[in-house]
């Protein structure tokens, strides 16, 4: 528990410090597709994580993570993810998801540590309320909830264009309660390129649901 | 349905019970003494000298503040350094006048060698005899400019976000957010509060298997194969256990005295959507079971603890109901014996007139690895010996109140039948079950334990030994100001730093 506390308490700092969580690779090279300060000249490391002695950072249940998403994505909590189209995916991973299950298996309290599944339960909910999201959006000819301003043709869209910062944007504020930092309107915009870059056919629907995806699991969004 | 009795010392549960405390008790006795004798009074002594002490706070410190490991017995550095101060052979009693001399020779020592004193290390929390546990020291940024957090402040905009995810289920919404921090810093203050207790009319908070729900898994220990509600049928049913969690959470909103759990003589019926909690009578409980066993007497009725689950699942068939004594002190006071917390032994050497435990169903209990728990554990009992499980005895049904319960149901064992219904219950005596619901009830150990379930379930963890005079504060408001309510109490909870800072 300690162990998770500190690692949580570190990334957040680190993202209070830089405001970049999560859409840079682990390594510290620029994302692909052009982004990034280019080349090997990353600049000096930068000052060592400062750790707050006061906070205590939870990571949100499955059902917090389930109302998170039908509130941010305009879903009904009968769209969110399903195993097998039957059982609500938080219900099914409720342990690995900081639940319970007291009445059958006599697990009367969450455990104090995630389990090896909790990121993939975490990533499995996140992803299906952001792929529904988007091919709502992009295709079911309803009002569009979050991306409907894109201008798409063919498929794709235009990076730079104003009404994606205005998506971005909108994504952080449903997401994080916040604006967008510069760094990280500029690490979504290189996410299209990349996906662009890889030949998918329907690129921007693509981005809507991965951009939706890398902010909803940034450990500012799993974490409170 | 009627059930034999059964003969004595066939209640595995209970017999596993016993072997739990065989070996805690076992090696809290070697722990201090050169035979293998059990010294209950350790814990209480240790944090008498360390009341402060992170190690303390949730309760008596634990067997790992000591112990490598409980069975087989081996000692940490630490054990081992108050063993040789404590010299020995002891008595019982030497022991006890040792003990606090012992801990304070060495606690300016560093006994597992990792650059920290006993003393610090048993005030910050950490483990004395353990090198690779050392208090969390971690430092404020001198600068916190730059940052999108205000790190080591108490951020509003962090509590916002925590009151609505922790009590309401969910975030802020944009505009919320929005409207919020446009406030000034008074009215956000005062937003918050509004945001708790909005938030605490929630679904999320209150509704069946809500938060508070969940809250009561661990003291209601349900069973659904063992579940007989109207709707929810289990192969065995036995009770409809929602009436307890229904208590529980009527106990916990709206100003209700939070005592009510274990001093209230009626049940609580749950109407849903929106969620509403209502007493009820007996009539009307009884058309949510499917198998309704007979309701407990009036005048016998202790909240919880008396309540047709708790009775069927607790008491079962036993004659000296440990497990539903020990369960009792577990889920409302915090203590846990299996692992020696809330020891009050009750001997002639700690000044009580009788010596415990009497050992009147002959289980063994007063040998002397087993005695450690047990003087505390079987005055604990005795107020449950008329209060049958699934038996019954002529004129009476099962989970009810029987006069001479162990007479009629084990009428040749006339060892049992000394077996008293007064008895201890935090070194308090009493003469009856209802008189141990108020004890309890009114104790420290209840205000405390009820405040840290909350104080785990926002904070996150218990609280520091930084934090302990803000938890003592509030638990001591709890009682008082707060007049039980664990509304009240929680405004109290999410204005700590502990819980707004970041």
């Amino acid at each position: 528990m300690r162990f998770e506390w500190s690692l949580a308490l570190g990334l957040l700092a680190l993202a209070a410090c830089t405001g970049d969580l999560g859409s840079s690779p682990p390594d510290g090279r620029p994302p692909p597709g052009g982004g990034g300060d280019g080349g090997d000249d990353r600049g000096p490391d930068p000052d060592p994580t400062p750790v707050s002695p006061k906070a205590t950072v939870k990571r949100k249940t499955g059902t917090q993570i389930g109302n998170d998403l039908a509130q941010a994505l305009e879903l009904g909590s009968d769209e969110l993810c399903r195993e097998l189209g039957q059982e609500p995916c938080a219900e099914v991973h409720a342990i690995a998801l900081r639940g319970v299950s007291a009445y059958t298996a006599g697990v009367f309290e969450p455990l104090e540590v995630s389990t090896a599944t909790s990121p993939i339960a975490v990533d499995r909910l996140v992803l299906s309320a952001c792929q529904t999201r988007a091919w709502r959006d992009f295709e079911s000819g309803d009002a569009p909830a979050l991306f409907g301003d894109l201008r798409v043709t063919e498929g794709r869209l235009d990076p730079d264009a104003p009404e994606v910062e205005a998506v971005i944007t909108e994504l952080y504020r449903r997401a994080l309660l916040r604006d967008p930092k510069a760094t990280e309107q500029m690490h979504l915009r290189d996410l299209y390129r990349h996906i662009e870059a890889t030949g998918a056919t329907a690129p921007a629907r693509d981005w809507a649901a991965l951009s939706c995806f890398a902010v909803f699991t940034t450990l500012e969004a799993v974490f409170y | 349905m009627r059930v034999e009795a059964p003969r004595r010392g066939a209640g595995r549960p209970v017999m596993t019970m016993h072997r739990t405390l065989l070996a805690c008790a076992t090696a809290l006795g070697l722990l201090f003494s050169s035979e293998t004798r059990a010294e209950p009074s350790a814990p209480p002594i240790f944090c008498e000298r360390y009341p402060t002490s992170a190690t303390c706070l949730g309760g008596p410190a634990s067997c790992d503040t000591c112990h490598d490991s409980t069975e087989p017995v081996d000692w940490n550095p630490y054990g081992e350094a108050v063993r040789k101060a404590l010299g020995g052979p002891l008595s019982p009693s030497e022991f006890t006048l040792r003990l606090d001399l012992a801990l304070g020779a060495i606690e300016t020592a560093d006994a597992d060698g990792d650059g920290v004193s006993n003393r610090d290390e048993i005030q910050e929390g950490s483990l004395p005899g353990d090198p690779t546990s050392v208090p969390f020291e971690a430092v404020c940024p001198e600068d916190t400019t730059g940052m999108d957090y205000p790190i080591c402040e108490r951020s509003p905009r962090h509590i916002l976000r925590k009151i609505h995810l922790d009590v309401c289920g969910r975030s802020p919404r944009w505009v919320e957010m929005e409207a919020f921090l446009e406030q000034s810093p008074e009215a956000q203050e005062a937003a918050l509060h509004e945001a708790l207790d909005v938030c605490l009319d929630s679904e999320h908070w209150l509704g069946k298997d809500g938060v508070l729900w969940q809250l009561a898994h661990p003291k209601v220990r349900p069973v659904a194969a063992l579940k007989g509600s109207a709707v929810e049928v289990g192969p065995v049913p036995l009770a409809n256990y929602d009436h307890d969690y229904q208590l529980y959470v009527w106990s916990q909103i709206d100003d209700h005295d939070a005592r009510s759990v274990l001093t209230a003589d009626f049940g609580v019926l749950r109407d849903d959507g929106p969620t509403r909690y209502y007493a009820a009578t007996d009539t009307e409980l009884e058309q949510e079971c499917a198998f309704c066993l007979e309701p407990m007497q009036v005048e016998r009725r202790v909240g919880n603890i008396t309540s047709r689950w708790f009775l069927s699942y607790f008491v079962m068939f036993t004659p000296l109901p440990r497990a539903a004594a020990s369960q009792a002190y577990r889920a409302y006071l915090g203590y846990d014996i299996a692992r020696n917390e809330g020891l009050f032994p009750i001997t002639v050497d700690q000044g009580f007139p009788v010596t415990e435990p009497a050992d009147h169903d002959r289980s063994g209990v007063d040998a002397p690895g087993c005695a450690t728990c047990h003087s505390t554990l079987d005055p604990l009992s005795y107020a449950f010996r008329n209060y049958t499980g699934l038996v019954s005895a002529p004129g009476y049904g099962r989970t009810q109140y029987i006069p001479d319960r162990l007479e009629q149901l084990w009428p040749d064992d006339t060892a049992l039948h000394a077996t008293p219904e007064s008895g201890y219950l935090l070194a308090e005596s009493y003469d009856n079950l209802v008189e141990w619901g108020q004890i309890a009830a009114n104790s420290d150990a209840f205000a405390k334990a009820a405040v840290m379930d909350y104080w785990r379930l926002l904070v996150g963890r218990p609280p520091t030994a930084d934090e302990g005079p803000e938890y003592e504060s509030i638990w001591r408001r709890f009682q008082g100001e707060h007049d039980y309510s664990v509304e009240r109490m929680l405004h109290d909870l999410v204005d700590t730093e502990a819980y707004g800072a970041i």
